[in-house]
């Protein structure tokens, strides 16, 4: 540090206070030999009488920051089983997965063809069988956990222990057959694994859809019946009807809120994306002004309108837009 | 009740417990908001925006630094978020409030003092922040508008107190540079030769 650095970092710190007292004496005795240091001082003293000003809080902000908590705590009450979402059963089971996809689907991604076929295949099915058996495990847990901490809501810890079920199926199933994600890719397999995503099976056609968000994925709709995996159930337990349409999987969403109950669809400031089955979708910037708007246009226009965070899709506040499902009428 | 006792309420989803925290640092926050924003509306956005997520991820909060050190870092983000977002947008012209109107800018800057209650300070400041790299734009906030200590810094930014002193050190300069250039800092006024010929 040179010696205009080391005063110039002394004259900051005295006005902090932070000087000891060799220090202060040595800056008092250069200051009054140094104008620009002393020019720097007062220039500093009078950069901090600016910044520091004692703002007031704003009327209603107080109050604003509450409500918006409370909508937060109406997800809570609507989402019994959130807990579930973090179980590393989800990334067991796609890890045990993606294992199966590298070893069977070895042919057809270069990436991983320099892995010994034979040896590779021995150890994937081992780890696929434990990761079935700690998925059982660990969704076991999750079905305690999530009634504990449901409160009174057993149906939490029963669809848990439901999703025990499909995710042991998923991993035997993963075991014995080629698997084949909807986006493919090196890429994507190991974004799965990374990011804990959750694969569910169709029992209709045997295809694990791996979803490459934290979230889990909301049933393509396709088939006809269909398992789900336990956090899936959440939005579809406040409407059964509600389907993620294909053109929205993959998306990253800054909220998402389901608006119900009100009888004519209101005049919403965003980019409707689909209508059907008495629900529409919308994308609306994410922007807190046209947020609380809207929230507010709805529940003026009779709906009752609740957050969610589990719907197949990744809630990232820092996306570019939210989602907003309107249902209608009947 | 000390704010760990609240804290740990707060964390078992008690509202009126994180009610109490709200109150304890919204002023501070908003302070911060304000000067890195420039404009009380943004201002409110941000802490609104702050306090919902630290809200969302109180109950993973795990104690290992404290509260405030945690609820900064999130407010941290969400200014220079925030201020990058602005700055990848057009620039709009700044509201003319009726009592400002076609008013030129003088020419003799008032001091700071009367500076204070100017809603286009705040924009000049948050103007002039803008300009400086978001590390120094970080440490300033929180040590000349949070009034946060050396050591609580060196939490939020996970760096050394003596870091905290030397980039704290060069992030003045670099402002100082920019409100010089902009034309917010009265000059020194030299004090030795008598200025105005003193008592004649």
């Amino acid at each position: 540090m040179s010696d205009e650095e080391y005063f110039e970092q002394l004259v900051s710190s005295s006005l902090d206070g932070t000087l000891i007292d060799s220090e202060r004496e040595k800056l008092e005795a250069h200051l009054a030999e140094c104008p620009s240091c002393a020019a720097l001082k007062h220039d500093l003293e009078q950069m901090r009488a600016l910044f520091a000003v004692e703002a007031e809080l704003p009327a209603g902000l107080h109050d604003d920051i509450m409500r918006r908590v409370g909508q937060e705590q109406r997800l809570h009450v609507v989402q019994p089983e959130k807990p579930v979402r973090r179980m590393p059963v989800l990334t067991m089971v796609a890890a045990a997965a993606v294992v199966v996809l590298v070893v069977l689907g070895g042919g057809l991604m270069p990436a991983f063809s320099t892995v010994g076929a034979t040896t590779t295949a021995d150890t994937a099915t081992a780890e696929a069988g434990s990761g079935s058996d700690g998925a059982g495990q660990m969704v076991r847990n999750a079905a305690e956990d999530a009634g504990l901490t449901g409160g009174s809501d057993g149906a939490a810890a029963t669809d848990a222990a439901a999703a025990s079920e499909t995710e042991e199926n998923t991993a035997a199933a993963g075991g014995a057959k080629m698997v084949t994600p909807p986006s493919g890719g090196t890429d994507g397999q190991e974004q799965a694994s990374a990011e804990g995503a959750a694969a569910t099976m169709d029992d209709g056609d045997s295809q694990v859809w791996e979803g490459l968000q934290p979230s889990t994925p909301v049933q393509s709709g396709e088939g006809g019946q269909q398992t789900t995996a336990s956090p899936q159930a959440t939005l579809a337990e406040a409407s059964a009807a509600l389907t993620l349409p294909d053109a929205l999987r993959g998306w990253h969403v800054a909220h998402c809120y389901l608006a119900t109950g009100g009888e004519a669809l209101p005049d919403v400031d965003g980019e409707m994306l689909y209508t059907g089955e008495g629900a529409s979708w919308f994308s609306l910037e994410n922007n807190m002004a046209i947020l609380q708007d809207t929230l507010k246009l709805l529940e003026d226009a009779g709906f009752a309108v609740s957050a969610y965070d589990e719907v197949g899709l990744t809630i990232d506040s820092k996306a570019d837009a939210w989602l907003l499902i309107v249902q209608t009428g009947a | 009740m000390d704010e760990k006792h609240i804290l740990t309420r707060a964390r078992r989803g008690d509202v009126a417990a994180f009610e109490d925290l709200v109150r304890l640092y919204e002023k501070r926050v908003y302070a911060v908001a304000l000067r890195s924003s420039g404009n009380p509306e943004d201002a409110a956005d941000i802490v609104q925006e702050v306090f919902l997520r630290a809200w969302r991820s109180i109950e993973s909060f795990r104690g290992d630094s404290g509260f405030s050190t945690w609820l900064f870092r999130i407010t941290m983000n969400l200014c220079v978020d925030h201020a990058r977002h602005r700055h990848a947008q057009p620039q709009t012209q700044p509201i003319v409030t009726d009592d400002e109107t076609e008013r030129p800018i003088p020419d003799t800057t008032p001091t700071p003092e009367e500076h204070l209650d100017n809603r286009e300070l705040g924009r000049e400041l948050a103007a002039a922040l803008a300009e400086v790299s978001e590390e120094h734009r970080r440490i300033v906030l929180l040590r000349d508008v949070s009034g946060m200590s050396y050591t609580e810094i060196a939490e939020v930014l996970e760096i050394s107190e003596g870091t905290v002193k030397s980039r704290l050190s060069r992030a003045r300069i670099a402002l100082r540079k920019v409100l010089l250039r902009r034309g917010n800092l009265l000059p020194v006024v030299p004090s030795n030769p008598s200025k105005g010929g003193g008592d004649a």
